[in-house]
This record gives C-alpha cells, sequence and structure tokens, in this order.
C-alpha cells in the first residue's frame, strides 16, 4: 500500500516546470479561487480553470504508460478522450444547440487533437509539422471515418426527431427495419389513439347526454357525417403535429332498439408494420332513459322558459368503455362499412 | 433514447467493406499500383462518398413533401413502400434518384481520387504499360483525337468499371435479404 502511494505521489511531482502535472495544479486551483469570486469572474475563471484541465489530460494521454494504456489492438483512442472533454467543456452549460450538435462535433474535434501530434509537449520544436505522404494518407483516412462517425450520430438523432415529429409511430414494432432497433419499450401512459378516442367520447356526451330521444336516434342514423365533425373538433384539441391528418375517427352503429351500441374507431393511417394500418376502438352504449331535458347553454339564455319546464321524457345516456389497446388486423366492421 | 440506427450502422459497415474489397480488386487490375495503395485508394473515396451522401441526406431531407416523408419513415421503420396515392410513382423516383446517385458517386470518386493524388502529392498513377500497349495497338488506324481522349478517359473508366461493380454487389446483397425476407419470414 505504501509503494502504491509513493508511486502514485512520484507519478504527480512535476519532473519539470512544463509538464501535465503542473496544468492538473493550475486546474485544481483555479476551480478553488472560483469560490471567492462571484459573476463574470467566476465564470471566467472556471473556463480558465477547463482549459487548464483539457491541456493537462492531452498531455497525460501522451505520457508512455498512458499513452500503453489506452492503446487498444494497436489503435490509439486518447485523441477521442481529450475530444470528449473539449464537447463537455464547448456544450455543457450551454443549451441553446440542436440535440445532436456536441455528438456531431466530437469526432471531428477528436479528429483535429489525433491529428495535431503534440510533440511540443514533449520535445521542443514545431507545433504541426505536415506529415510525409504515408501520414497524410492516414490522417485522411481517418478524418473521413471520423465525418462518417459524426453522419451516424447525425442519422440516430434525425430517426429521434421523425419519432417526435410522428409520436404514433413509436407503438409499433421495428423488427423489419434495416435501419433501427429498439432498445427499450417505454410503456406510454397514452397513445394518441387513446387520447383521441377520450376527446370523441366527451364530444359525443355533449351532442347526446340529456337530449330527447327522437334527436339521439336521428343523430345516430347520420352518425357518418357528424363524425367528421366530431373529428374535426377533436383535432381542434390535440396538440398539433404532422401526423394528425393521417389518424380518422369513424363510428359503426351496431345494433339497436331499444338501446344502441355505437363503436367509436380512432384509425392510424399512416406509415405502420402493417399496410393497413393499426386502430383503437371504443364501445359506447346509448341508452334511453327517462329525465329531464338538458338544453345547450345559449338556447337556456335565449328561452328561459325551457328552464321552468320540468317534462321528464325520453332522453339519451350514453356511457363508454374504455378504449382497446392498438389492434393491427383491420376490423371486421369497418371493412364491411 | 427508445431507438438507436444500429442496424443501419451494421449494413453500411458490410456495405463499405465490400465496396472496398471490390474496388481496391480492380484498381490493382486496372492501375500501375501496388496492393496496399489500392486498398487505401478504395477505402478513400467510398469513405468520401459516404459522407456526401449523408451531407446531401441530411440537407435534403427536411425539404421533403410531406407525401415523400411518410414513404422515407415507412421505408427506414418498417422496411416497405407506404401505401398511398403516391405509392405507384415510388419505384421511377427510385430509378431516377438511384441513376443519379451512381454516375454522381462516379464523378465524386473520380475527382475524390484526383484530389487525394494532390493531397500526397503523388502525379496520376499511371497506366498499366501492356494496357497502353494494347490501346496503342488498337488505335493505331484511329484519328489521334481519339486516342488522347482514350488516353486520359482511362482513369474514369476504371473508377466507372469499379462503381459499377460494387453497386451490383450492394444490390444483389440487398436483392438477397429481400428474397430471405419474402420467403422465410414468419
Amino acid at each position: 500500500m505504501k509503494d502504491f502511494i509513493d508511486k502514485f505521489k512520484k507519478f504527480l511531482t512535476p519532473a519539470q516546470a512544463a509538464s501535465w502535472q503542473t496544468f492538473i495544479y493550475l486546474a485544481a486551483f483555479s476551480w478553488a479561487v472560483s469560490f471567492a469570486a462571484t459573476g463574470f469572474a467566476q465564470v471566467f475563471i472556471i473556463h480558465i480553470g477547463w482549459l487548464f484541465l483539457i491541456i493537462a489530460v492531452w498531455w497525460l494521454i501522451y505520457v508512455d504508460e498512458i499513452q500503453k494504456a489506452l492503446t487498444f489492438q494497436g489503435f490509439f483512442y486518447g485523441p477521442w478522450i481529450v475530444g470528449a472533454l473539449i464537447c463537455v467543456f464547448l456544450f455543457g452549460n450551454w443549451s441553446a444547440y440542436p440535440d445532436a450538435l456536441p455528438y456531431v462535433v466530437w469526432p471531428i474535434v477528436s479528429f483535429i487533437v489525433a491529428a495535431i501530434r503534440p510533440k511540443f509537449f514533449i520535445k521542443p520544436g514545431p507545433i504541426f509539422k505536415i506529415p510525409d505522404a504515408a501520414g497524410r494518407q492516414d490522417l485522411v483516412i481517418l478524418l473521413l471515418c471520423n465525418l462518417v462517425l459524426s453522419c451516424w450520430f447525425q442519422l440516430h438523432f434525425s430517426m429521434q426527431d421523425l419519432l417526435v415529429e410522428y409520436p404514433s409511430l413509436s407503438i409499433d414494432k421495428f423488427d423489419r427495419s434495416a435501419f433501427v432497433v429498439k432498445v427499450s419499450s417505454q410503456e406510454q401512459t397514452a397513445t394518441k389513439g387513446d387520447t383521441m378516442l377520450g376527446l370523441a367520447e366527451a364530444e359525443l356526451e355533449s351532442e347526446l347526454e340529456g337530449r330527447p330521444w327522437a334527436e339521439v336516434e336521428k343523430w345516430l342514423y347520420d352518425a357518418k357525417d357528424h363524425m367528421q365533425a366530431v373529428e374535426a373538433a377533436v383535432k381542434r384539441q390535440i396538440a398539433p403535429s404532422k401526423e394528425n391528418a393521417l389518424w380518422h375517427l369513424r363510428s359503426k352503429v351496431l345494433s339497436g332498439r331499444p338501446d344502441y351500441d355505437l363503436r367509436l374507431f380512432a384509425i392510424w393511417q399512416g406509415p405502420s408494420s402493417k399496410s393497413t394500418g393499426y386502430h383503437l376502438s371504443k364501445s359506447c352504449q346509448i341508452q334511453q332513459v327517462r329525465g329531464r331535458v338538458r338544453v345547450s347553454d345559449d338556447a337556456q339564455s335565449n328561452d328561459p322558459s325551457n328552464l321552468s319546464a320540468p317534462v321528464t321524457q325520453a332522453v339519451g345516456k350514453i356511457q363508454c368503455d374504455t378504449s382497446s389497446p392498438p389492434i393491427f388486423e383491420p376490423d371486421p366492421t369497418l371493412v364491411r362499412s | 433514447m427508445n431507438i438507436v440506427p444500429l442496424r443501419a450502422v451494421a449494413f453500411q459497415i458490410l456495405f463499405l467493406l465490400v465496396a472496398i474489397a471490390i474496388e481496391a480488386r480492380i484498381f490493382r487490375q486496372r492501375m500501375n499500383l501496388d496492393h496496399k495503395t489500392c486498398v487505401q485508394y478504395a477505402t478513400t473515396v467510398n469513405l468520401l462518398s459516404v459522407v456526401v451522401g449523408w451531407i446531401i441526406f441530411f440537407a435534403a431531407e427536411p425539404f421533403l413533401p410531406s407525401n415523400l416523408d411518410a414513404q422515407l419513415i415507412s421505408y427506414m421503420f418498417f422496411d416497405q413502400l407506404f401505401h398511398d396515392s403516391l405509392s405507384s410513382s415510388v419505384p421511377s423516383i427510385i430509378i431516377v434518384v438511384g441513376f443519379f446517385i451512381f454516375f454522381g458517386t462516379w464523378l465524386l470518386k473520380v475527382e475524390g481520387l484526383n484530389l487525394l493524388e494532390m493531397i500526397l502529392g503523388k502525379k496520376k498513377a499511371e497506366e498499366k504499360p501492356e494496357q497502353l500497349n494494347f490501346k496503342f495497338r488498337n488505335v493505331r488506324n484511329r484519328s489521334q483525337n481519339r486516342f488522347i481522349f482514350r488516353g486520359t478517359g482511362t482513369r474514369a473508366a476504371t473508377v466507372l468499371l469499379a462503381n459499377a461493380c460494387s453497386f451490383s454487389a450492394i444490390l444483389l446483397l440487398m436483392a438477397i435479404r429481400l428474397i430471405e425476407r419474402l420467403y422465410y419470414a414468419p
């Protein structure tokens, strides 16, 4: 143990005034001093401390033992560590950039770090010497490899953006995709179809609940036409999104007299693993009950005589089940219609 | 972090390896270069076309009309066409785009090789002497103009052949994948 501490002490003691240890101490010193400062001065000192730390690590990775430790199968990946550090420094506490930027910049910065062989750390000499033809060929391939890496990072974030624009895709299966794999299937609390059916239920309630039975039956007779108005009303209430045009609400009256069973469908007609898309359904029972006629708000204010007429008559009552999970087969009742 | 384009990366690596292997072999046959240089040249031009291709894709993708957008999503996430009013014209769009991609990569690879040799400070790789003789014999009776054209066009012709072979190989791999999917998919 003592041996180890001695070794560690020796490791941390600078061999000369200009060494990586000096920069580590400078970084630590800046960090300590930053506590004493406030406002702009503090930010400035922290940034200076970061720069010292980056220089120290940059130097450190070229120390023989460290360089050996950071080499895998002859490939020295030290520059990518320094590149990551530089990206954290550049983008760490600044959020006004697209998510992809730090990742896209990282390989490019790392390439620059790898290309500038800092001979000046160890031996005196020019900072950057143009390498010979073989070295230049290696650098060109290294640059292109890093650019491809940047493109892959960008692809990842572009596809995330697509999922944000089309959230209804994410409940589908991506087994057949030649591009993506699902790494975690997070359970979504409410899918868009679910939300739409809930809103449609509320719309139906305001249309049918407490209405005279004759009106209810008339509404159900023209349900197909009324559903377009319901769909438009629902789409006004959900968050605007590119994919909304690909969602449709349909209905089907399944049985009649005396009570009706109205089936509501939210149909996703966008890209899907099934060419027919998927749908969610919700079934609503519309019953005939005796009760007071509910009068809509504006009629109430216009015609106060309605209020004083406690006539009970046959009115509609609507009750809906919870909506089904997404179904990837076309519904037989819908196909027939 | 729900999805990761790992399959895209895997396919890209596979296609790159196939293309580099094929093109390096054709460069070796048709240009007066040693084996290592051929592999390096093929690697460079193929990585370059991948990078330029991605940059064009990322630049164009936000400007796609929304019905092509749906097709692209359907292809990337579900590996199939999206059935709408546009889907009948998708094959012809693919053929036209594929045509431009093929000749675009050809141009890019020729220019990329020139640029690379400029960076490396080499002069243009000479054609193989026996091929030069062959050509000389072949065109002896033709006009001088034609000879010069053939002489400067040889490099481009080699790259065109290499490009055609690597594209064919990649298409073959994609066709195998398609057949596998059609016959063995659950």
